[in-house]
């Protein structure tokens, strides 16, 4: 198994994966163009900008399949709750999963730009990452994703989840 | 008297005997008995006065509601989540309820290897006693024991390991399974039901929704607390000074860290926030032909203890019980993403959880960071990773002991097993290796942060002395989960309790001499 790469703590991405984010942006597989949101969703956010929740939106796709829920505005809503330091690094990891992760895959397009099938590996890559960081950021998207969805009754009635018990929090 | 900090029009200055930082299990403890004591007592609490009705039972209303950091505070590697109260009654309004004293080889050993005086077990004794009449601390019984953990005795009895019942303090508990969640049938006799009321009764003030920044002292005595009360959305609007000359502080093991670093108390031997232990624990699942519904009933009632022998040096330090989460933690726990990911929420009323935790050896830190929160460094050992991996592989067994069909350890990668032969003998430490067990390979969890400003009489290993009382600072009382020399190896609330009921003979008498 993987050894623990302590270098950078408290960052999903430290150095080595700035360095491909930049390396990224030099062969022009950065762009934060092309990302289409309708006006209204767009007045709704708080922390994402239009091309974050596209990208997160791509992300909390695959992460369901075959459920669905708006993860990108439930992202939006988590997000902006958190601490300024938790909320910059998810950010950054969203761009990294969009610019850089698609990288290590021999694709020079953004993640929102690949097939499912695609997109599900460059997912798997970063959750079994021999980079200790990547998968604690793996962790932490997926976590947002399931919240998004795990929290809704028809996720609970799909997996046989009863709810809660009393009467008020039917309200 | 409550007074809640969005209802602080202006800055204010209070006068009073003692300040109580914090309301969970030492601090509520502390503010009932300086009350009942005579003491003229103001608390302070940063979160708010919840009760039953409050309590919704949905993960993502009430994480954010009861926990620090909306239930998501991690160590600074992102390694290990570390849960904590903050709401009137602290950890103790969304803990399992659990009951256990102290073991006497764990006093045995702050005795003779931390210098740790006055608190053997009998001298403790009587506190325990006392604090667990006060509680209604009893036996769970069998009758109320729900599927998973009939599995997890079963299979523990079909091994022929130790085990037992648990005890806990619920009163007309209606077996929700909604614990960790806050009680919305007032069930749990939990600092903010049992002892805060008690204090108010006898005259403390409580200042809810109101943060303390900083102990106020002079380099050798405490001199009281400032705090800020907080507006609705909890952002610190008006300066409430509280002058007093006997200061308990008791939020919590990290808090009290945390705010003791804010507050630059003396610390000539660095001992401040050194020595934090966490009790880092992770999950064991079993696919099993009939619904287990863990999700219903007391959710932990048994325990294994075949694998924790809490005298020192011991090489069995992991402790099993069973650990069953609602959805959103359950699919957080559960591997991979996608389809994958959704074949294993399908088998949710059919798994059953156990959860391997450590008594740890290895030793974290607890700093403030610049915006003032906590920095929590916790580079978990390769022994105590080993720990873990052993726990997982007895879970293993016990699950499929009890009938399991399958097995699954949720690491990266996550490790499946249907054969019951692959987890017994020598064959075990193949399927699940002890690397299983380190950090960032497998979803660490902490409820029971401890040992930030140790108890001890000797200065030079010791934040308090064996009384509660800062070495260097007279009339700074610390008596909360922060105090225990080393991890105990077993659920901290009734020790804390214990402790701080003990210990506040000490607050008592300083206070009545200032
Ligand atoms: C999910 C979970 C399950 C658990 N289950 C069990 C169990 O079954 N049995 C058991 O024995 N133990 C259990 N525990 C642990 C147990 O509840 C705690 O160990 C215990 O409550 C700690 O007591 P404490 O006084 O040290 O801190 P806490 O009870 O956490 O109280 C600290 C209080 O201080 C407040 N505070 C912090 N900073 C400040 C500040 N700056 N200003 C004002 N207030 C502040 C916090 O808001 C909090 O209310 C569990 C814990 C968790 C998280
Ligand atoms: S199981 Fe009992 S104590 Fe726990 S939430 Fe339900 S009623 Fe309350």
């Amino acid at each position: 198994m993987a050894p623990v790469l302590d270098r950078s703590r408290r960052r999903f991405l430290g150095w080595a994966g700035l360095g491909t984010l930049g390396l990224a942006a030099a062969i022009g597989a950065v762009r934060s163009t092309g990302y289409e949101l309708h006006p209204e969703t767009l007045a709704r956010l708080r922390v994402l900008s239009a091309w974050q929740y596209v990208v997160m939106h791509a992300i909390g796709r695959r992460m369901l399949e075959p459920e669905t829920a708006d993860v990108a505005a439930f992202a939006d809503e988590y997000l902006s709750g958190l601490p300024e330091l938790e909320r910059t690094e998810l950010v950054k990891l969203i761009a990294f999963i969009e610019h850089v992760a698609p990288l290590w895959h021999g694709h020079l397009r953004r993640f929102t730009d690949l097939d499912d099938d695609e997109q599900d590996t460059v997912l798997e890559t970063l959750e079994h990452s021999a980079i200790a960081q990547l998968r604690a950021g793996f962790a932490a998207i997926k976590a947002m994703s399931m919240m998004a969805y795990y929290r809704l009754p028809r996720a609970w009635e799909a997996i046989g989840y009863r709810g809660p018990v009393s009467p008020r929090s039917l309200k | 008297m409550i007074v809640r900090g969005p209802d602080v029009s202006k800055s204010r200055v209070v006068e009073c005997d003692v300040v109580v930082i914090g309301t969970g299990a030492g601090g509520g403890m502390a503010m009932r008995r300086l009350a009942e004591a005579g003491a003229n007592v103001v608390a302070i609490e940063e979160g708010p006065l919840l009760d039953a009705s409050d309590m919704t039972q949905l993960e993502d209303d009430m994480l954010p509601k009861l926990y620090q950091e909306r239930g998501a505070r991690m160590t600074e590697d992102f390694s290990v989540r570390v849960l904590g109260g903050r709401c009137v009654g602290g950890s103790t309004v969304h803990n399992i309820n659990l009951c256990k004293r102290l073991a006497p080889e764990v006093l045995r050993h702050w005795a003779e290897d931390f210098a740790v005086s006055g608190l053997g077990e009998p001298e403790l004794r009587p506190s325990f006693e006392r604090v667990e009449h006060e509680l209604d601390v009893s036996a769970i019984p069998p009758g109320d024991r729900n599927r998973n953990n009939r599995l997890l005795q079963r299979g523990v009895e079909a091994l022929g390991w130790r085990g037992g019942a648990l005890s806990h303090n619920r009163v007309g508990c209606q077996k929700s399974g909604f614990c960790a969640l806050g009680c919305p049938f007032a069930a749990k006799q939990s600092s903010e039901k049992v002892l805060v009321p008690a204090a108010l009764a006898r005259g403390a003030t409580l200042y809810t929704e109101t943060s303390a920044l900083r102990i106020l002292h002079d380099g050798s005595r405490a001199l009281g607390v400032l705090a800020a009360a907080l507006d609705e959305r909890g952002r610190p609007r008006h300066e409430v000074r509280i002058n007093a000359p006997v200061v308990v502080l008791a939020a919590s093991a990290i808090g009290s860290a945390t705010l003791a670093h804010r507050s630059a108390l003396p610390d000539p031997h660095a001992q401040l926030g050194q020595r934090l232990h966490l009790h880092p624990g992770a999950a064991v699942v079993g696919v099993f032909a009939d619904p287990v519904d863990g999700d219903r009933g007391i959710p932990q009632s048994y325990e294994c203890t075949e694998w924790l022998d809490l005298a020192p040096g011991s090489d069995k330090r992991v402790w099993v019980t069973t650990a069953f989460a609602h959805p959103i933690g359950a699919a957080v726990t559960l591997p991979g993403f996608g389809r994958r990911h959704r074949e294993w929420m399908k088998r949710y009323r059919h798994i059953a959880v156990l959860s391997a935790m450590v008594h740890d050896e290895t030793v974290g830190q607890v700093s403030a960071r610049r915006d003032g929160r906590p920095r929590i460094r916790y580079a978990m050992s390769e022994a105590d990773s080993a720990q873990l991996a052993l726990g997982l592989r007895a879970g293993a067994r016990i699950l499929f002991a009890a009938g399991a069909k399958s097995v699954l350890i949720p690491s990266v990668p996550p490790i499946e097993i249907s054969d019951p032969a692959a987890v017994d003998g020598d064959r075990a430490v193949e399927t699940i290796p002890d690397q299983v067990g380190l950090p960032h390979h497998i979803a660490l969890t902490a409820a029971h942060p401890m040992s930030t400003l140790p108890l001890g009489d000797d200065p030079t290993r010791s934040v308090v002395q064996s009384t509660g009382e800062h070495h260097q600072l007279s009339g700074l009382f610390v008596l909360d989960g922060s105090v225990f020399p080393t991890s105990i190896g077993g659920p901290p609330q009734i020790p804390i309790y214990t402790l701080s009921h003990h210990l506040s003979a000490h607050v008592i008498e300083r206070a009545k001499r200032s």
